[in-house]
């Protein structure tokens, strides 16, 4: 025991460093997401490059195929699909994490507070989940997507920015995206709290709250990174569902899906314009749920052992 | 525990405990767990506790603290501490004394420590509680606690977590947590059960050193009468909730009053010759839900009669500073004189 205690505290990261490091494709995930936030957010450093940017429209050289100029050709309006793809990378890569953040955020509050202090509580708030749950999505975002923020009584200044569409889908799917956070983080808590150590917490004096936030909280840190991880590959999906169906990010704000809602009308004649925003999604998506299962083998070890 | 008892326990108690009565909500009604127990703490001085699973020592502990589970609450009695009731006091006044005057430790030290956090984050984190000391300072503390309580190269050691350490190494961690606000009173919950007979040995002495460099009151709670009588200056037996015996260690372990108490030492391995059979108390403990009438010991009880049966026996004065609970107490009992 003497050798073990002495090695260092950092060892359990290294650890699941090692397992995460076997997983192939969450390791070759990480590489395409890294390099696709990379060209995403240096949109800026093209467009300075090219001398020209995402919205600039050129109806001389529309539909034109790829080009020095244009790397990836140009849609209907003459503008440079390259850009515009990374362009509706960053808003949908930013909507997708910033939704999937909130969301967990949410999700782990309600589930600690419910998981932690029980009884009728509990039962109220997961009750509350069960009904989010219960909703029919598609139809309740459309409904809110078609709110007229005009009409709420929000300053006009905000409600007819350029980037409100960004927001409200970004509020929209945490409002509705939180329950499978607030599930498992209610789960772990319940049994968490049963442990002897939140037990001798309470005998060293600590309160409620410090006993949520010090010593329930880190032990859930691993399942929510990974439910977080999952869940951004599916509120991609969900904000392309959005715009495709015109109620997600507005145009002239590109974003994957409602480049697919454009490229819609022109398939037969132009469908490259229609491959690489889905071609991206499918891609990121796919990422996003093979690094959360290699995080969920890391962070797990005994999901490890039962693979192998 | 050199010095006359009788001496020593006219020193006022830090801790009273007065007819402590717990009773836990369940599906058929309430079910007193705990039956008017009572019992002294003093400074300085370990008070074993000693009972079968499920006599109400882990529950009678947790009452005073006022951590009893959801279902459980206090019925009746008193435990009076500097003037204050603890059974009385409310959570938000009860809550700076738990772990600053009154300390706890529990039977399993790997699970009484969080796994995500190392040894001296958790040390340190009492100290920020109740001493709201700066973070340094209070890991410096953390690391002098973890060299008080004897283990080597505290500094380096602070930094491990607990699934580093041994068991025995942990449970001087949790003994050096409990510790780190210099409480007037530990109670100690099995604290060495889960130990192997070696470092249960070690963890033992560790703690009747540090009881006389902190002169604190200690609450060894346990069913091991051998880990007892190596530690305790005095002696409380509980049986189904209720005390049957209260008395100096050195006149418990030398003469017995209460049948349940004789019983009990007859089955300590050691005292039996070798090739004979352990004697054992027939019978088990008595359903809480369905106590006998009268004493709740008699249907086991080898003295037991009539009278036995008819009315609890309160718990009376044998000897000097010893009280036990029976109608016929004493050490040498014989059933031919018996009257009945």
């Amino acid at each position: 025991m003497t050798a073990a205690a002495t090695a260092a505290p950092a060892s359990s990261a290294r650890h699941a460093w090692r397992r995460f490091a076997r997983h192939r494709l969450a390791l070759a995930s990480v590489l395409v997401l890294a390099l696709l936030c990379l060209l995403a957010f240096s949109a800026p450093l093209f467009e300075l490059a090219l001398g020209t940017d995402s919205e600039r429209v050129n109806l001389f050289s529309r539909l034109a195929p790829p080009s020095a100029q244009a790397f990836l050709g140009t849609d209907e309006l003459g503008r440079d699909m390259f850009l515009r793809l990374l362009e509706g990378g960053q808003v949908s890569l930013l909507v997708g994490l910033t939704a999937a953040v909130a969301a967990a955020v949410i999700g782990t509050f309600i589930g600690l507070v419910a998981g932690y202090f029980g009884g009728r509580f509990d039962a109220f708030l997961m009750r509350f989940t069960d009904g989010i749950i219960a909703l029919p999505l598609l139809p309740l975002l459309i409904v809110l997507a078609a709110i007229d923020l005009d009409k709420l009584g929000i300053p006009a200044a905000i409600a007819n920015s350029e980037n409100i569409s960004l927001y409200r889908i970004i509020l929209i799917v945490a409002l509705v995206g939180w329950t499978t956070v607030a599930r498992l983080v209610r789960g772990a808590a319940l049994s968490i709290r049963e442990r002897e150590y939140v037990q001798a917490a309470k005998v060293q004096g600590a309160g409620s709250w410090r006993i949520m936030r010090v010593h329930i909280l880190p032990n859930l840190i691993s399942p929510i990174i990974v439910a977080t991880t999952l869940s951004v590959g599916n509120i991609i999906l969900l904000e392309s569902v959005l715009s495709f169906l015109g109620l997600g990010i507005q145009p002239p704000i590109p974003s994957w899906g409602n480049l697919l809602t454009n490229a819609q009308a022109l398939i037969s004649t132009a469908p490259l314009l229609a491959f690489y925003p889905g071609f991206l999604i499918l891609l990121t998506v796919l990422a996003f749920n093979f690094l959360g299962d290699g995080l969920q083998d890391a962070l797990d070890p005994r999901a490890v052992r039962r693979r192998a | 525990m050199s010095s006359p008892a009788a001496a020593e326990t006219a020193q006022p108690d830090i801790l009273s405990v007065e007819g402590l009565t717990v009773a836990f909500e369940t599906d058929d009604g309430p079910l007193t767990v705990v039956d008017g127990v009572s019992f002294g703490l003093q400074a300085g001085r370990t008070t074993g506790m000693v009972g079968e699973s499920g006599s109400g020592k882990s529950v009678s502990a947790l009452a005073l603290l006022g951590l009893l589970p959801p279902n459980g609450r206090v019925a009746a009695g008193r435990a009076m501490y500097r003037g204050a009731d603890l059974l009385a006091l409310p959570a938000d006044r009860l809550r700076p004394l738990r772990g600053d005057r009154i300390a706890m430790i529990f039977q399993e030290p790997m699970t009484a420590l969080n796994p995500v956090f190392s040894i001296g984050d958790q040390i340190a984190e009492v100290l920020q509680i109740h001493q709201r000391l700066p973070r340094g300072e209070a890991w410096e503390r953390a690391v002098g606690m973890l060299r008080r309580v004897g283990i080597p190269d505290p500094a380096t050691r602070a930094l491990a977590y607990p699934h580093q350490l041994s068991g025995g190494m942990r449970q001087r961690a949790v003994i050096a947590m409990a510790l780190a606000c210099g409480p007037d009173i530990l109670i100690a919950d099995e604290a060495t059960t889960a130990l192997d007979a070696t470092v249960q040995a070690q963890i033992l002495e560790l703690m009747t050193d540090l009881q006389r460099q902190y002169g604190m009151a200690v609450l060894f709670i346990s069913h091991d009468l051998g880990v007892v009588s190596a530690l305790a200056d005095d002696v409380v037996v509980l049986y189904a909730g209720r005390v049957m015996e209260c008395a100096p260690a050195s006149a418990f372990f030398g003469r017995p009053m209460h049948p349940y108490s004789q019983g009990m030492l007859e089955t300590l391995p050691s005292l039996t010759p070798p090739g004979h059979d352990l004697p054992t108390i027939p019978g088990t403990p008595p359903d809480l839900a369905r106590l006998p009438g009268g004493c709740r010991f008699a249907p086991r009880c080898p003295r037991a009669a009539e009278d036995c049966r008819a009315a609890e026996p309160p718990l009376t004065e044998t000897r000097a500073g010893s009280r036990a609970a029976c109608i016929r107490p004493g050490p040498d009992w014989d059933p031919a004189e018996d009257p009945t």
